[in-house]
C-alpha cells in the first residue's frame, strides 16, 4: 500500500491527519517556492522537518507549514519507519492542534497583507516581556536581540531564515500588542550642515506670507 | 477575442520578432501591469511608467517634440520604455549587443498596435 | 546658496500636488499620467511634482511624490538629502491613515529626517483634527499641523512648523 499523489487534488491539512498517525517521513516537491520538504512522524507527531537536507527550528518549520498548507502545486509521498539523519530537538507537535494554529494565521495574513509594514521599515522593542501568544512567543525569543537594536522585515528574513512576508506578518502582529514600534530618528543629524538655515528660512517665509508684523502665530 | 487575449497575441508576436528581449512589459500610464513576461512585473511597471512620465515632461521642457522613447542604458543590457498610445506603456530590456536600431523598428510597430488595443 | 528641498509625500488623493501648487512661485512641473483605477481623480502622479519658493538668495525646492505603493522608489530617490518631511493627509479620509503610517514608518525609519504631519480639509466636517491625528501616529502633538492646501496662508503652516522644530532641536543640541 502506497501513500503518494498530489497537492493539486489534496491539501496538506486532507492529508496530515491521516498520514501523521503513521512513523516515516511525508516527502513534498515539485513545489512552486520550496525545495523538496520531508516532514518525520513518530509517535503520531511531528518531530522534525528538513527542508533540503537542512534540519529546521520550530520557528522556520512553522512557517514551511504554513506555505505548505497553502500550496495548490506539489507532489507528495510517504515513506514509512524511516527516520530523520539527526533530530537534536524534536518538535512533538500534534497535528490538529498545529493545523488549526497554521489556518488562523493563514485567515488572519489574508486579511491584513496589504497593511503590512514595508520591508525596509526599521522596528524595535519597546519593552522586554515575552508576548503570550504562542505564535508569536517563538519569534520573539528569536528576534529579539536585533530588535533591541533595530532591524527590518528584511534584515530578520535573511538573519532568521525565514520568509520576508512571514516576517512583516510578525511585526505587524508585534506592533499590534505594542511589543515593537518603528524607530523614529526624529530630527537628529550628524553634521550641522543646515545649521542656522532653517532659522533664517523660517523668518524669511513668515515674512513672505504674513507681511512684516509677524501676525501668524501656533 | 478579448482584450487581453488580444494584448497577449501582440505580446507573444513581439516575442518573436525579437527573440534577444530579455523581458517585456506592457502598463498603464499609471505605473499597473496589464501584460507581461517579467518575473518582476509590478516593480517593473511603475518604474517604466515613472520613467515615461519622466521622459514626457523633459521632452516637453527641453523643446524636444514629442517623446519617441526613453531609454536606461547600463553595462550589461538596455531597458527602453515606449509610449503605446495615451495610456500605454510598453517597457522592453535588451542584452547590451542588442540592435537597438532594429528594436525600435519593431517595438514602435508594437506600441502603436497596443495602443489600438488598450 | 545650495537649495534646500522638502519632501511632501503622502495617500493618493491627499492634496500633495494641490498644496505645493499653492505655495509654489513657479509654474509647478508635474508628471501626471492618466488613472487606471478608480482614485477620485482623473490624474495621478507618476514621478514627482516640485515647485520653488524663493526667499531672498536661498532657493526652497518642495518635491512632492507619487501616492501609490508601487512607487515607493521613487520615496528613497527624492528624500535624499532633503531638509525635512512633510506628511500630508486628508483629514475626512480615515481609511487612509493605516497606508499613510506606513509610509511614515517607512521614511523615518531609516534615516533621520525631520518631519511634520498636515491633516488637509479642516474646513469642511466631519474631520479628523491634530489633535487626534497625533496619537494614531504615534508622534507628539507639535508634529502634526491642521491646514486648508488651498489657500496660502494656511498651507504655509506645517512648513513654518517644521522649520521650527529643525530650528528648536538645532538650538538644543
Amino acid at each position: 500500500m502506497a501513500i503518494f499523489g498530489s497537492l493539486n487534488h489534496m491539501s496538506l491539512d486532507d492529508l496530515l491527519p491521516f498520514v501523521s498517525s503513521r512513523d516515516g517521513a511525508l516527502e513534498i516537491f515539485n513545489l512552486k517556492r520550496l525545495p523538496r520538504v520531508t516532514l518525520y512522524f513518530h509517535s503520531g507527531k511531528l518531530q522534525c522537518v528538513y527542508l533540503g537536507n537542512k534540519p529546521l527550528d520550530s520557528l522556520q518549520a512553522r512557517s514551511v507549514i504554513s506555505e505548505l498548507v497553502a500550496a495548490s502545486n506539489g507532489s507528495f509521498e510517504f515513506i514509512p519507519e524511516i527516520r530523520p539523519p539527526t533530530c537534536d530537538q524534536p518538535l512533538g507537535w500534534s497535528i490538529d492542534r498545529m493545523l488549526i494554529s497554521v489556518a488562523a494565521t493563514l485567515d488572519e495574513y489574508a486579511q491584513v497583507v496589504d497593511r503590512l509594514p514595508h520591508p525596509e521599515t526599521v522596528f524595535s522593542l519597546t519593552h522586554i516581556t515575552v508576548p503570550d501568544d504562542t505564535r508569536i512567543s517563538d519569534f520573539w525569543k528569536r528576534a529579539y536581540i536585533y530588535l533591541q537594536e533595530g532591524i527590518s522585515a528584511q534584515e530578520l528574513s535573511e538573519k532568521l531564515g525565514m520568509p520576508l512576508d512571514h516576517c512583516r506578518f510578525y511585526l505587524h502582529k508585534l506592533r499590534q500588542l505594542g511589543a515593537v514600534a518603528p524607530v523614529r530618528f526624529e530630527a537628529r543629524r550628524e553634521k550641522p550642515q543646515h545649521a542656522g538655515v532653517a532659522a533664517r528660512l523660517l523668518t524669511s517665509l513668515k515674512k513672505r506670507f504674513f507681511g512684516e508684523d509677524n501676525a501668524w502665530s501656533r | 477575442m478579448t482584450k487581453q487575449e488580444q494584448l497577449q497575441r501582440i505580446l507573444r508576436e513581439l516575442k518573436q520578432a525579437l527573440p534577444e528581449l530579455r523581458s517585456i512589459v506592457v502598463a498603464s500610464t499609471d505605473g499597473l501591469p496589464i501584460v507581461h513576461d517579467a518575473s518582476d512585473a509590478p516593480r517593473v511597471a511603475a518604474m517604466a511608467a515613472t520613467a515615461l512620465g519622466l521622459g514626457k515632461r523633459i521632452s516637453q521642457t527641453t523643446e524636444l517634440g514629442s517623446l519617441e522613447e526613453t531609454i536606461i542604458r547600463g553595462n550589461q543590457g538596455y531597458f527602453v520604455v515606449y509610449a503605446a498610445g495615451d495610456k500605454g506603456v510598453l517597457a522592453v530590456s535588451a542584452p547590451a549587443d542588442a540592435n537597438l536600431g532594429l528594436i525600435h523598428l519593431e517595438a514602435r510597430g508594437f506600441a502603436a498596435r497596443l495602443a489600438q488595443a488598450l | 546658496m545650495e537649495p534646500l528641498k522638502v519632501v511632501v509625500a503622502g495617500p493618493v488623493g491627499s492634496g500633495k500636488s494641490t498644496f505645493i501648487r499653492t505655495l509654489s512661485e513657479t509654474d509647478v512641473v508635474d508628471t501626471e499620467a492618466l488613472a487606471s483605477e478608480d482614485i477620485g481623480k482623473l490624474t495621478t502622479t507618476v514621478a514627482l511634482d516640485y515647485g520653488t519658493i524663493h526667499l531672498g538668495d536661498q532657493l526652497l525646492y518642495l518635491f512632492g511624490t507619487p501616492g501609490q505603493d508601487r512607487f515607493d522608489f521613487m520615496w528613497d530617490v527624492l528624500s535624499e538629502g532633503a531638509l525635512g518631511l512633510l506628511l500630508l493627509i486628508r483629514g475626512d479620509k480615515p481609511e487612509d491613515f493605516v497606508p499613510a503610517r506606513r509610509l511614515l514608518d517607512y521614511l523615518t525609519s531609516r534615516r533621520p529626517v525631520p518631519f511634520v504631519i498636515g491633516v488637509t480639509r479642516q474646513d469642511l466636517p466631519p474631520v479628523w483634527g491634530p489633535e487626534d491625528v497625533a496619537p494614531f501616529f504615534g508622534v507628539p502633538g507639535e508634529r502634526v499641523v491642521g491646514l486648508n492646501a488651498t489657500d496660502p496662508q494656511s498651507a504655509v503652516t506645517p512648513l513654518l512648523r517644521l522649520l521650527e522644530l529643525i530650528t528648536a532641536e538645532e538650538m538644543a543640541s
